[in-house]
């Protein structure tokens, strides 16, 4: 047995905050290989070109959420607005098909006083418009609430 | 001057220019490529690999070479681990030993220790392995890695106090064995 082995012991356990900076000191002089070489480790480029890989990914993260958002966002607004012309459009082609008809029951010859003239595609008369009883009509053995 | 003399001139002008941007910025490639792969040979493979093509490109002229080369090594890892194949890989650290008298037992400690620790470092996260390889292998300071990271030098001794401890538990959990006096 050497001299040595009586001073090193190695043993299993939790490792104090130096000895892991030392350890991964050690490690990484022999992970790097000799023969890349060390000029860009201390030249300020690193600083003005930063690697995108070494960008912190929660900064990305966010960044596309909040790109995301706003597109959709906008393609909603588009679909509403697209929407609206669209409805605008229908009715005003409408509108201009149907012509004044669709909007009152009235004589296609307009104001003639003739009463005789038939104001509906059913040949309803004007005079017969008059004769409508818009009032509820009385059904005999009820009671009406205000005859109480 | 003729075309072919111009263009026979700009190839060293072009072929020096790549080789100053390798000596600025190879270690760093690897760097980054070594926290995506956890392979010291094969992030080395990666910086060459890049470079490579570099000089062997034809096309149009190449804007931002730092994009291009990262863009040309991460695929060309990505596509090394599609097909699995380990290729020839050397031991590492052993090259540190080639043609000196090294005591045999000290060699097995060292790539143990190298393989125990490059498992563990592969078990952390991604933001405390890129830490502590900006740290350990580019040796930049707290505020040159917050400046690169966006956020404070305290920020990232935190983190990197953070990672130190964690990496120290995942080694604990395999089973590591470290010296004591």
């Amino acid at each position: 047995m050497s001299s040595s082995d009586n001073h090193h012991v190695r043993v299993q356990g939790p490792l104090s905050d130096r000895q892991m900076d030392q350890l991964l000191r050690d490690f990484f002089q022999l992970e790097v290989p000799g023969v890349l070489p060390t000029a860009g480790a201390s030249s300020p480029v690193l600083h003005r070109a930063v690697p995108a890989v070494f960008r912190p990914a929660t900064s990305m993260r966010s960044a596309r959420l909040a790109a995301g958002l706003a597109l959709a966002a906008l393609v909603l607004c588009a679909l509403v607005l697209n929407h609206d012309a669209e409805r605008t459009a229908t009715m005003a082609a409408r509108a201009k098909l149907s012509g004044p008809t669709d909007a009152m029951l009235v004589s296609p010859q307009g104001a003639t006083g003739d009463r005789q003239v038939p104001v509906g595609a059913d040949g309803l008369l004007l005079q017969e418009t008059d004769q409508i009883q818009l009032a509820p009509q009385r059904q005999p053995g009820l009671v009406q609430p205000d005859e109480r | 001057m003729t075309s072919s003399e111009s263009a026979a001139a700009g190839v060293p002008a072009r072929n020096e220019e790549i080789a100053c941007f390798y000596r600025e910025n190879a270690r760093e490639l690897w760097a980054i490529f070594y926290s995506m792969c956890s392979d010291p040979e094969r992030a080395h493979d990666a910086v060459q690999e890049a470079f490579v093509r570099l000089y062997d490109h034809q096309g149009e002229p190449v804007r931002d070479l730092r994009a291009w080369l990262l863009r040309v090594g991460q695929n060309w890892l990505r596509d090394v681990a599609r097909r699995k194949s380990s290729g020839c890989s050397l031991l590492p650290g052993l090259d540190e030993f080639t043609g000196g008298a090294v005591d045999p037992r000290q060699t097995a400690q060292l790539h143990e220790r190298q393989q125990q620790v490059r498992a563990a470092l592969a078990e952390l996260n991604e933001d405390d392995r890129r830490v502590l390889v900006m740290k350990y292998s580019m040796d930049w300071s707290a505020a040159q890695m917050g400046a690169v990271m966006g956020c404070t030098a305290a920020a990232i001794d935190m983190r990197l106090s953070r990672a130190r401890r964690r990496l120290a538990e995942i080694l604990v959990e395999r089973g590591y064995q470290h010296e004591q006096f």
